[in-house]
C-alpha cells in the first residue's frame, strides 16, 4: 500500500515544528535563568521574563492549530494521539517557562546574599533540571518510545538524588552541616522556592517524555507504577521531614 | 463466543468469492457478536460490499458469481444448497446506499412485508407499521402522512422508512450498504440515532466509507484490502492503536 502526504500531514508537521519551537524556547529560558543564577547577570533574567510572553503565545498558538485540526480533520490512530499530546504537552512547556522565571526573579538575589555553599546546591538542581528536560525534548523530536521509558524509569534514581540534594540544603539552612548559619531568612526562603521550581521542571519534563510514549504506542504511562515510589519523584516536602534516601 | 464474550449471531468461515474468475474474497474469517454495530471499512474495490451482501446472498442475483466457504447464522451455514433464500432475507434485513421506497403510500412500503409473510389482520399489520415506523425514528415526522406516497418523503425520511420496512419483518440482522452515504448531515445523525437505538434488538453491520461514521457508530470495526480481511477488533482500539500499519494508512488517509 502506498502511502501519499495529505493536507492533515502537513497541518500536523507544522504543529510539531510549532512544538519544537516552544521547546527550544523554554530551554532558551531554562539557559538565561542557569546563567543567571550562576552568574548573577540581571541582562539574562531579563531576557527571560521577555521571552516568556513569547512562550505564552506560542502555549496559545498551539492551542489553536491542535483545536483546528480536530475540528476539522478528526484525526484518528497516531495523528489523534499525537494531538492528544500536544495539547497536554503544551501546558507543561509554558510551566516549564514559567518555573525558569521564577528561578531567573530570585537569581540575583540569590546570587548576592546566598552562600557558596547553597549555591552550589542550587545550581546543583539547575543542571539536573535542565540536563532531565534537554533529554524529554531530545526523546520527543526522536519519537522514541524505548528512550521515553527508559527516562521515565532513570527517574526514580533521579529523583533520589535530587532528594539527597535538597536534604543537604535543608541541612544547610538549618546549620546541621557543622557551619554557622551563615545566610539570612530572606535568601534561604527564596532558596527554597527555586529548589521547588527546579523541582517542578524535572517532574514536567518527566510528563514530556510519557507523552512521547503515549504518541510512539497508545499508552498512558503517567500512573503506572515503575518502582517502589511509582517512578515518580517523591514530593518535595519529604526533604524537610524523615525517611529521606540514603545515598 | 466472540473474543469479547458476547455470543456470535453471525459468522464467516473460510469465506471466498468470485465473480466468474475473478475472486473477490479471500479466505475471510470474521465474527459478528450479537446486538453490536460492526463497521466494514476499505477502500473502494476491497470487497466489503461484496462481503456484505454475501452474508444475506444478496449476490445469488448475479450472474456467475459463486461463494466457498460457510457463512454461520446462529451456527447454520446459510450458504448450504437448502437453505431458504426468502427466510434468510427476512432474517438478515438489507438497507442500500440509496433509499428505494416501492412508488406506493408510506404506510404500503411497511405492510408490505408483513402481507408478504401471511399476516393479514389489519390491526395488527396497522400496529407494526406503526412499531417499525417508530423504531426507525420516523413515526413522528410522518404520522399525518402515511398514506401519501413515499416518494414525496425527503431523502432521509425516505431512508428511515426503508429502515422501518426492513424492520417491519423482525429481522435478527440488518446490513446497511453505506445508509447515510447520500443524505445531508441532520438525516445522517437521525439514522445513526436510530442504528443506536436499534442495536438492543438487532445485530447491524454496516459498510462506510466514512471514518467518522465508523467510529461514531460502531462497536467493532473490520479493514478490508484487496479482498482481505486485514485487521478487525474493537472500533476504539482500531481507531486510536491500529495494530497493522496498513489500517493505519488507511483510517489517517495516507492510503493512496
Amino acid at each position: 500500500m502506498n502511502t501519499k502526504e495529505t493536507r492533515l500531514q502537513q497541518e500536523l508537521e507544522r504543529l510539531r515544528a510549532k512544538l519544537l519551537i516552544m521547546c527550544a524556547s523554554v530551554d532558551v529560558a531554562l539557559d538565561n535563568a542557569s546563567a543567571a543564577l550562576y552568574g548573577g547577570n540581571p541582562e539574562r533574567v531579563e531576557t527571560v521574563l521577555r521571552g516568556d510572553a513569547a512562550i505564552n503565545t506560542l502555549e496559545m498558538e498551539i492551542d489553536d492549530m491542535a483545536l483546528s485540526i480536530l475540528a476539522r480533520n478528526q484525526p484518528v490512530a497516531h495523528d489523534l494521539r499525537f494531538v492528544v499530546a500536544a495539547l497536554r504537552m503544551v501546558l507543561d512547556l509554558e510551566r516549564i517557562g514559567d518555573e525558569a522565571v521564577s528561578v531567573a526573579e530570585r537569581a540575583l538575589m540569590l546570587h548576592a546574599r546566598l552562600p557558596a555553599a547553597g549555591m552550589r546546591i542550587v545550581n546543583e538542581l539547575m543542571d539536573a533540571a535542565r540536563a532531565l528536560y534537554a533529554r524529554s525534548v531530545e526523546v520527543f523530536r526522536a519519537g522514541d518510545a524505548e528512550k521515553a521509558m527508559d527516562l521515565r524509569r532513570n527517574e526514580d534514581e533521579g529523583s533520589k538524588k535530587e532528594m539527597l540534594a535538597l536534604q543537604r540544603m535543608v541541612d544547610y539552612l538549618r546549620g546541621r552541616d557543622g557551619r554557622e548559619p551563615d545566610w539570612t531568612p530572606d535568601a534561604g526562603l527564596h532558596a527554597l522556592l527555586a529548589c521547588r521550581a527546579l523541582n517542578r521542571i524535572r517532574r514536567r519534563s518527566v510528563n514530556i517524555a510519557e507523552q512521547t510514549f503515549f504518541i510512539a504506542r497508545g499508552e498512558n504511562i503517567k500512573h503506572i507504577r515503575s518502582g517502589t515510589d511509582g517512578g515518580k519523584a517523591p514530593p518535595l516536602c519529604y526533604a524537610l521531614g524523615e525517611g529521606i534516601p540514603k545515598a | 463466543m466472540s473474543h469479547s464474550g458476547i455470543p456470535v449471531k453471525l459468522s464467516a468461515r473460510g469465506l471466498n468469492f468470485f465473480y466468474g474468475r475473478h475472486q473477490a474474497l479471500f479466505d475471510v474469517n470474521l465474527d459478528f457478536p450479537e446486538y453490536r454495530i460492526t463497521a466494514l471499512i476499505g477502500p473502494s474495490g476491497c470487497g466489503k460490499s461484496t462481503f456484505l451482501r454475501c452474508l444475506n446472498r444478496m449476490n445469488d442475483l448475479i450472474p456467475g458469481a459463486r461463494a466457498q466457504g460457510e457463512i454461520l447464522l446462529n451456527g447454520e451455514n446459510i450458504n448450504d444448497r437448502r437453505t431458504d433464500v426468502v427466510s434468510l432475507r427476512r432474517r438478515v434485513g438489507m438497507v442500500f446506499q440509496k433509499p428505494n421506497p416501492f412508488p406506493k403510500s408510506v404506510f404500503e412500503n411497511v405492510a408490505y412485508g408483513l402481507r408478504v409473510n401471511g399476516m393479514t389482520k389489519k390491526a395488527e399489520i396497522s400496529d407494526k407499521v406503526e412499531e417499525s415506523l417508530r423504531r426507525a425514528a420516523i413515526f413522528e415526522e410522518i404520522k399525518d402522512r402515511l398514506h401519501k406516497s413515499a416518494l414525496s418523503l425527503s431523502g432521509g425520511q425516505q431512508q428511515r422508512l426503508c429502515i422501518a420496512r426492513a424492520l417491519a419483518v423482525d429481522p435478527q440482522v440488518l446490513l446497511m450498504d453505506e445508509p447515510a452515504s447520500a443524505l445531508d448531515p441532520i438525516a445522517t445523525q437521525k439514522i445513526e440515532e436510530s442504528m443506536h437505538e436499534l442495536k438492543a434488538r438487532l445485530t447491524i453491520i454496516i459498510v462506510t466509507h466514512n471514518m467518522q461514521q465508523a467510529a461514531r457508530v460502531s462497536d467493532g470495526t473490520a479493514f478490508f484490502y484487496m479482498g482481505k480481511l486485514v485487521e478487525s477488533g474493537e472500533t476504539e482500539g482500531i481507531f486510536t492503536r491500529p495494530r497493522l500499519k496498513q489500517t493505519e494508512d488507511y483510517i489517517t488517509g495516507r492510503f493512496g
